[in-house]
C-alpha cells in the first residue's frame, strides 16, 4: 500500500495537478478571506470556506475519476493486479494519496486563523476544530459545518469515483 | 509448476478458450504458439490472474490463482504485450516502485536493480523518462520489471514485437539465459522464434490447444503423413493399378498432367515406411520410367500451418474420437482441405511474417518444379 501511495502522490506532483489543485483553491480561499475576514471584518473563517466548496464540485471529480481510468488507460493496471499485492492495497494506497493531496491546502488554511487572531477576538477552537474534524456532541457552529464539511463531501466523492471504476 | 484446468473463457457469444488443459514443469522454456486471436494473450492474463476464466482453474506452485492470489502471484513475472509502464516516471523510479510493489527487502532493491538493467541492457537508462524512450527501449524496462525479484515463473506476451534484428537476438539470448533457472513461458505468432528459444512448444488455435511437444515431435508427428511426390511415364489407369498392389501405400491422388503420357501422382505413406526403392523397381518392371521423384520433408512451418487450420482442428478431433482411422477417402479429403487452407493461411500471414511466407513459397516452388 506504500509504494502505492509514495507512487500515487508523486505522480500529482510530476504533473501540474497537484500544484494545480492546491494553487486555485487557495487562490480563491484567498480572495474570500481578503473580502470577507480582511475588509468585511468577520471574525469567522467559515464565510470564506463556504465560497470556496464550490470549486470542489469540479475540481474533485477531475482529480479522483481518472485514479484507476488512467492505468487501465496506460495498460498499466496489468501490472498492477498482476502483481503480489491485494486490490483493497492498490483502492486505499490511491485514496489516502488523494486524501493527502487535500490536506495540503486544508493545512495551509489552517494558518489563517492565527493571523486573524492578531487583529482580535477569534474563536480557534471553532475554526480548528473543524479542521480535525473533532465533533464531540458539541453544538455546532457555522465555522465547524464549513470547514468540516469539504473534507466530507471529498471523502464520499472519491470513494464513489473509486468504487464506480473498480467495478 | 503450473497447472492449467478446463480452462475457459466466454467473451459474450465468442468463446476465447475453450477447455483449456495443460502442465508446465520446471526449468523450462515453453513458448505459445498460435496465429492472432487464437487465445494466447487470454492464456497468459487468466494464468497470470489479470483476468478470470469463465470455468477452470490454475494452479502456481500448488496456489490456486483465485484462492491463494497473492500468493500464486508472487511466484510470476509478467510482461504483458503493452510494456505496463508509467511514462511520467524515470526508468529507476519504475523500477523501485516495481521492487516495492513485489516486496523485495530493502537491503537488496539496489543490487536486483543493478542486475536486472544490466541484463535487460537500460543500465545507462535509469534517469531518463519513461515517455521519452523508444518502443523498444521501453519493452526492456517492461522486461525487467517481470524478472524483478526473480520468479519461478516469468511469462512474457509477444517480448520481442517492436524490437530491432539485433535487439530480438539479444533478448533471446536472455531468455535463453533465463530458462536455465526459470520456468519461462513466451508467446508468438513467429514462429522461428519459438522454434528459436523453446525447449516446448504449444500450438493453440481457436482457444483450444492442438498440439504440444518439441519442435522436432511436432515435426515427427507431421511426418507420418510422409508425402511423395511422383512423375510418371504412363497412363493414369495404369499407375492406379499398380499403386493399389501396395499395401504400404495409404492413400494416393492423381493429378492430371498437361501431357497425356505423363502421370503426376501424389502418395501418402506413414513415415516408417520408405517405400521409393520399391516404388521404382516396380515401375521399372512395368516399364513406367520415373521422371522425377520428390519426398515432401514436412517443416515445422507447415505442421503449424496444418495445425491452426479449421480443417486440421476438426480433423484432430476426429482422429482423437475414432482413433487414427485413416481411410482412403477420409485421406484424400483431408489432403484437399488442408491445401485450401494452406493457401488462406499463406495469406493471412503475409503482412506479419514476411520472412517465413519465403519459407512457405520456396516449399510450393520445390513442389511444382517436380
Amino acid at each position: 500500500m506504500l509504494a502505492i501511495y509514495k507512487k500515487e502522490l508523486r505522480s500529482y506532483f510530476h504533473s501540474f495537478v497537484g500544484p494545480l489543485f492546491i494553487g486555485v483553491t487557495l487562490f480563491l480561499f484567498g480572495i474570500y478571506f481578503t473580502a470577507y475576514d480582511l475588509f468585511m471584518g468577520y471574525p469567522y473563517i467559515g464565510y470564506a470556506l463556504s465560497a470556496v466548496i464550490f470549486l470542489f464540485f469540479f475540481s474533485v471529480p477531475l482529480l479522483s475519476m481518472r485514479i484507476l481510468a488512467e492505468e487501465r488507460k496506460q495498460k498499466t493496471d496489468q501490472f498492477l493486479l498482476t502483481a503480489p499485492i491485494r486490490v483493497s492495497d492498490i483502492v486505499l494506497g490511491k485514496f489516502y494519496a488523494l486524501s493527502t493531496l487535500l490536506f495540503i491546502p486544508v493545512a495551509i488554511i489552517g494558518i489563517y486563523p492565527l493571523v486573524l487572531s492578531a487583529f482580535g477576538e477569534i474563536s480557534l477552537t471553532e475554526s480548528y476544530f473543524s479542521i480535525v474534524k473533532v465533533n464531540s456532541g458539541r453544538s455546532i457552529t457555522k465555522a465547524e459545518v464549513t470547514l468540516a464539511n469539504p473534507y466530507a463531501e471529498v471523502t464520499l466523492a472519491n470513494f464513489t469515483s473509486l468504487a464506480y471504476f473498480m467495478l | 509448476m503450473i497447472e492449467v484446468e478446463n480452462l475457459t473463457k466466454v467473451y459474450g457469444k465468442h468463446m476465447a478458450l475453450d477447455h483449456v488443459t495443460f502442465q508446465l514443469d520446471e526449468g523450462k522454456i515453453y513458448g505459445f504458439l498460435g496465429p492472432n486471436g487464437a487465445g494466447k494473450s487470454t492464456t497468459m492474463n487468466i494464468m497470470t490472474g489479470y483476468i478470470a476464466p469463465s470455468e477452470g482453474t490454475v494452479r502456481i506452485n500448488g496456489f490456486d490463482m483465485m484462492k491463494d492470489a497473492q500468493e500464486a502471484r508472487q511466484c510470476i513475472g509478467y510482461l504483458p504485450e503493452i510494456p505496463p509502464v508509467y511514462p511520467d516516471m524515470t526508468v529507476a523510479e519504475f523500477l523501485t516502485f516495481a521492487a516495492e510493489i513485489k516486496k523485495i527487502p530493502k537491503q537488496e532493491r539496489k543490487t536486483q536493480m543493478e542486475e536486472v538493467m544490466q541484463m535487460t541492457g537500460i543500465a545507462d537508462m535509469g534517469h531518463r523518462l519513461i515517455r521519452n524512450l523508444s518502443k523498444g527501449y521501453r519493452q526492456r524496462v517492461g522486461f525487467a520489471q517481470a524478472i524483478l525479484g526473480y520468479p519461478n515463473i516469468i511469462i512474457l506476451d509477444e517480448p520481442t514485437v517492436g524490437l530491432d534484428p539485433k535487439q530480438i537476438i539479444e533478448i533471446r539470448e536472455l531468455i535463453r539465459k533465463l530458462g536455465e533457472k526459470h520456468t519461462v513461458i513466451l508467446s508468438s505468432h513467429i514462429l522461428s522464434e519459438v522454434q528459436a528459444v523453446c525447449d516446448e512448444i504449444m500450438i493453440i488455435s481457436k482457444g483450444k490447444m492442438v498440439a504440444r511437444g518439441t519442435s522436432e515431435e511436432l515435426i515427427h508427428q507431421m511426418e507420418k503423413d510422409a508425402l511423395l511426390e511422383l512423375e510418371v511415364e504412363g497412363t493414369p489407369q495404369e499407375l492406379t493399378e499398380l499403386l493399389q498392389q501396395f499395401e504400404k501405400v495409404e492413400s494416393f491422388e492423381l493429378v492430371e498432367g498437361e501431357h497425356p503420357e505423363i502421370t503426376k501422382v501424389k502418395l501418402h505413406t506413414s513415415a516408417e515406411n520408405d517405400i521409393r526403392r520399391d516404388l521404382f523397381y516396380a515401375l521399372a518392371d512395368a516399364r513406367m520410367p520415373i521422371l522425377s521423384l520428390c519426398r515432401k520433408e514436412d517443416s515445422l512451418e507447415e505442421a503449424f500451418l496444418e495445425l491452426t487450420g479449421e480443417a486440421a482442428v476438426k480433423e484432430t478431433l476426429e482422429q482423437e474420437k475414432s482413433g487414427k482411422a485413416g481411410s482412403f477417402l477420409h485421406r484424400k479429403k483431408k489432403e484437399s482441405d488442408s491445401a485450401d487452407f494452406g493457401k488462406a493461411t499463406d495469406h493471412d500471414r503475409e503482412d506479419q511474417e514476411p520472412e517465413n511466407q519465403e519459407d512457405v513459397q520456396g516449399g510450393e516452388e520445390d513442389a511444382g518444379n517436380l
